[in-house]
């Protein structure tokens, strides 16, 4: 009896709230357990990881305030992990986009071999990432093939892994890996751009340059954003490879964030991995923010 | 814009309780201690006298608990002639035999009113190997042997029925796919009186007329086996995909996975209670479950047991264990069967629960902490040992970045200067001063600096080794250090000699220089690194200038003492040296040895510390963790240790050995030990016999001028070393030059260091 006048009452309660206050009870009931997952596994996370930035020790924790970030400022392995993060993102990021989208673009075109092409530069999304180093080691170990043409060429040999050098020997892997995918997202998008549009172009007597900048770059604006953004990413990601190629600690020029991460981990540095981790967050959320911005600014004609 | 405001306001609450959340979180366990519960852990050893003999299989049945003893008597039979020790006597016409016999007795499940129910004396080859004994009481023992005619190894099962009178046998031959290893590792038997055997990677299931019911075969071998709590078979799997536990199901004809809980099973036991099995976790019993459960129902330590020497294990099911205890460490062995006993919670004396934790403890601090144990009633040390993990260091990372740490941490093994710089451990210093017994002036004052922190002492060992090279007088002279450059001297003075003995390859030169010199080119205070520096490169040349591995010729080599004596060998390695070292070296040095330090830019000798011990800085226990370090510390324990740790820390400690190696008469210790004069002889290879008699004054004296010169640590890092020793391959293999590998380390090691910083 008293359980059905609870419920009634309720109900009531609820009947009696502003038709706005209902929808919004509504809608926060669908998104409850979206954000109990998020909250779960992203913004507690973040919580602990923000609470370890700000203490001295992880086993007698007092509070330090921004001492860990103004250590890790000062830290060079720090700085220099950052360097060449931040050199790799802004390299190996546009190169990314701007040489997949030439790509898509050239395919497009009516070429002959055009799917044995496609398939072709998908081809490194199916190898295994252990394989993939194992393909770069046989090629650029200090014995391996790359420096037995030099010689053959009367060039000395480059230590590929263990010089400044290395650094493009990174590039050309991520780029390798990336292309094919990123290409594969721009001949999608090129393929939605309206032609009507196109031949109204080709009629008012538009050259290639003009549809080109005027109509696909507009329309490719939001595949152009995601595909930054997967790169960015994916940027963050070749850690893995260089992990696996040269181990904790490489030759300075290959040392990035997450080497620098990991090996704090491992050393149960954990105040300095989590300041490193928020400066990180604080970072990436610009560049997200700049990146949205852009996109926003090309595409917003297209939008509505 | 309203809205936008709502939300702003709720996702800024939700990072506020997160944070709330996750700070209470990180701050809530405060000591390892609280996690041991003694009442739980605890169990009483009872003694089955009765019983006599060596215990070959304890099996617990439906309402008694069969125990079989086994006998074996040397009864080989010589050929005419035959005198043993005379080396023209053949020992081809040989025979050896041995006659085997066992017994079988039957208890209680307290131990009490033990019957001897039946002997019987093996013909043959045969053995008695195991026991089991089914559900109506039938007595199954398997047999085994080697027979010398067929040259195979033969099994049987022999059945005794309830009042011992045989019942029938059964040849297990035929069961075997190689006829010639008929071998079965392990016996059991399920609830339904199916007779069970193990051998390596099978699990064979027969009835009692030797008809086979079931085969099953892993990909690997199988550990373990044993009857559940149910009285299903479980066992113990090491496939390569890892290690399982897995139920034998009767009906479906195959395995039933379970998940198993992470930790070493060094043998399973039937279960009781909760736990569907128990497990021999090497530090005492675990309880377990198929849902990947485990929890410590049994600790050695806790029960001031000693483990090591509890052997063949049984539960009996109702909580309760049965054993055979042997003692081979007395004067007197001791053998007895045993029953342990689960105390009530209100028989466990209500003490202080000391955690002593680390990744590699030995058996010593085990005895040590049962001594302290029955020493004192405040405080119980219960022993945490992490080498059971597949990861110690990190299984114990975890538990001590989830608050569960040990009151005492053993640093054996593990990063004591990252433990440190965390704050994990307590300045004992404080300690000290307060303490009436131990104080900072009872030790080696130049030797315990070496262990402090920014005149911190968070770290402690009660004894060190002192590691040094042992060499001519005429070539050390007075030097306490020898450099890389004096040794190239001196092999150019020698034209054949090398410094180190002739199987050093480069590899093991570059690490022995490495593990000495590492501070030489690391300054950890600015984290700039030298090992671009022409000093590193010397030294990576030098150790190139040894062999490979693949280059030494093991035949050509002349024995040590010629090559000592011919100075093809100009030093030895002394990794720990010992008192009686100073005799033994100036014997083969021709009464002109000297003692010099490893290259290193510090002056005077280096001393390893391998019982690193220091106390949890949040403890709530730090009077009980003191104690027992002080134990650990104490004279009476350092004095009386048969264990060799090299040097004591402790200068009346190290009095009593000077005393001990140097008396010429026979003298009662201040712990009532007699202590005879030294007088053995060390046989070096060569034909050197050497004599060790009571070291004279001289003698006396370079130690202890070796232990006042003792004035740094030697410090490695398998991080840096590891890299060195990578990079310097390319050097070994001819494709890089000693100035190109050190340019490399120094950018790799540089990275490293400052990381640490």
């Amino acid at each position: 009896m008293s359980m059905k006048q609870g419920k009634f009452n309720f109900r009531k309660k609820l009947r009696s709230l502003p038709k706005r206050w209902r929808r919004r009870i509504l809608s926060m009931s669908f998104l409850l357990p979206s954000m109990v997952g998020v909250g779960l596994f992203f913004i507690i996370p973040f919580g602990v990881v923000a609470y370890f930035s700000m203490v001295d020790s992880p086993f007698n924790p007092s509070f330090a305030g921004f001492s860990n970030y103004a250590r890790l400022l000062e830290n060079s392995a720090f700085l220099n992990a950052a360097k060449n993060t931040a050199i790799f993102a802004l390299t190996a990021v546009p190169l990314a986009v701007i040489l997949s989208l030439l790509m898509a673009i050239i395919l497009e075109q009516n070429i002959p071999l055009r799917s044995t092409f496609r398939t072709f530069f998908l081809t490194p999304l199916m190898v295994p990432t252990a394989s993939i180093v194992l393909i770069w080691q046989v090629f650029f170990h200090i014995n391996g093939s790359i420096n037995e043409m030099l010689l053959f060429f009367g060039h000395d040999k480059i230590d590929w892994f263990k010089s400044s050098a290395s650094y493009f020997v990174i590039q050309i892997l991520f780029l390798w890996k990336n292309l094919g995918y990123n290409m594969i997202l721009f001949m999608a998008a090129l393929n939605d751009i309206p032609t009507e549009l196109l031949e109204v172009a080709d009629l008012d007597g538009a050259g290639s340059w003009q549809k080109f900048w005027s109509i696909k770059i507009r329309y490719l604006s939001p595949t152009i954003l995601f595909v930054a953004l997967m790169s960015l990413v994916n940027s963050f990601k070749v850690f893995r490879e260089v992990y696996l190629l040269t181990g904790d600690y490489p030759y300075d020029t290959l040392y990035m964030l997450q080497h620098f991460m990991n090996n704090t981990f491992k050393s149960l540095d954990y105040q300095k991995l989590s300041a490193a981790a928020v400066i990180m967050f604080l970072v990436m959320m610009v560049i997200i923010w700049f990146l949205f911005f852009f996109e926003d600014r090309f595409g917003k004609d297209l939008e509505g | 814009m309203r809205k936008n405001k709502v939300l702003t306001k709720a996702l800024s609450l939700l990072l506020c309780a997160s944070m709330v959340v996750s700070a209470t979180g990180c701050g809530k366990k405060k000591g390892g201690s609280n996690e041991v519960d003694l009442k739980e852990i605890s169990y009483a050893m009872e003694t089955i006298d009765e019983v006599k003999g060596r215990i070959s299989t304890i099996e617990p049945a439906k309402d008694l608990i069969y125990v079989a003893t086994t006998e074996s008597e040397d009864v080989t039979e010589y050929p005419e002639g035959y005198e043993e020790g005379d080396p023209t006597s053949s020992t081809e016409d040989i025979e050896y035999k041995y006659s085997n016999s066992f017994r079988v007795y039957s208890m209680n499940s307290e131990g009490k009113d033990v019957k001897e129910l039946f002997s019987e004396q093996l013909e043959d080859i045969w053995g008695m190997d195991d026991m089991t004994v089914l559900p109506d009481n039938t007595i199954v023992c398997l047999y085994s042997g080697y027979n010398d005619e067929t040259e195979f190894t033969e099994s049987m099962l022999q059945l005794f029925g309830p009042d011992g009178k045989k019942a029938g046998s059964l040849s297990l031959n035929d069961f075997f796919d190689d006829p010639s290893y008929a071998y079965v590792q392990d016996l059991t038997s399920d609830k339904d009186g199916n007779i069970v055997l193990q051998a390596d990677d099978k699990i064979i299931v027969i009835d009692r007329e030797g008809k086979e019911l079931l085969r099953l075969t892993v990909n690997g071998y199988i550990n373990s086996m044993c009857r559940d709590r149910d009285g299903k078979i479980v066992a113990c799997v090491n496939e390569e995909e890892g290690v399982s536990v897995k139920t034998v199901d009767m009906t479906a004809k195959g395995f039933t996975k379970t998940t198993m809980a992470e930790g070493t099973i060094n043998r399973m036991l039937t279960g009781f209670g909760d736990y569907e099995y128990c497990v021999d976790a090497g530090q005492g019993i675990d309880g377990a479950d198929y849902n990947g459960n485990r929890k410590a129902v049994l600790n050695w330590v806790g029960s001031n047991l000693e483990g090591q020497y509890i052997n063949q294990i049984t539960s009996l099911g109702d909580g309760n264990f049965m054993a055979y205890y042997f003692d081979y460490d007395e004067n007197e062995e001791t053998e007895t069967l045993i029953r342990l006993r689960k105390m009530d919670p209100s028989e466990v004396e209500n003490r202080q629960v000391i955690v002593y934790g680390g990744t590699y403890i030995n058996e010593e601090i085990t005895k040590e902490a049962i001594k302290f144990n029955r020493s004192q009633s405040q405080y119980q040390i219960v022993i945490r040992d992490y080498s059971s993990f597949d990861d110690p260091e990190g299984k114990m990372n975890a538990d001590l970045l989830a608050g569960d740490v040990p009151d005492i941490i053993d640093m054996a093994w593990l990063p004591e200067e990252k433990y440190i710089g965390k704050g994990l451990l307590m300045d004992l210093y404080p300690l000290m001063e307060k303490d009436n017994e131990v104080k900072k002036e009872d030790f080696f004052e130049n030797v315990l600096k070496t262990l402090e922190t920014n005149g911190k002492l968070y770290r402690i060992a009660p004894t060190y080794q002192l590691t040094l090279l042992a060499g001519s007088k005429d070539d050390i002279g007075d030097k306490t250090n020898i450099q890389i450059a004096d040794i190239m001297e001196l092999e150019k003075k020698y034209k054949d000699g090398k410094a180190f003995s002739f199987d050093s390859t480069k590899g093991t030169v570059l690490s022995t220089l490495c593990s000495n010199m590492l501070d030489s080119f690391v300054d950890w205070d600015t984290g700039k690194c030298s090992f671009d520096s022409e000093e590193f490169a010397q030294m990576l040349e030098y150790a190139n200038s040894y062999k490979t591995e693949e280059e030494i010729n093991y035949d050509e080599i002349s024995d040590f003492v010629s090559n000592i004596r011919e100075k093809k060998q100009l030093f030895v390695e002394l990794w720990s040296l010992s008192y009686e070292d100073v005799e033994l070296y100036d014997a083969l040095y021709d009464h002109k040895v000297a003692f010099v330090g490893y290259p290193s830019r510090e002056e005077g000798y280096g001393a390893r510390f391998t019982n690193v011990i220091g106390i949890y800085s949040k403890t709530p226990n730090v009077e009980g963790s003191w104690a027992f370090l002080k134990h650990l510390l104490s004279r009476e324990y350092l004095s009386s240790s048969e264990y060799d740790h090299g040097m004591p820390l402790r200068k009346d400690v190290f009095e009593d050995d000077i005393k001990k190696v140097t008396s010429t008469k026979t003298y009662t210790d201040d712990f009532g030990v007699e202590r005879q004069p030294l007088d053995f002889s060390y046989g070096v290879s060569g034909d050197l016999e050497v004599p060790i008699k009571p070291l004279n004054k001289d003698q006396e004296q370079i130690i202890r001028d070796l232990v006042a010169g003792v004035s740094h640590r030697f410090s490695s890092d398998s991080d840096i070393q590891g890299i060195i020793e990578e990079e310097a391959g390319a050097l070994f293999s001819g494709q890089k030059s000693a100035k190109d590998v050190g340019g490399i380390i120094q950018n790799r090691v540089s990275t490293y260091v400052n990381e640490t910083r």
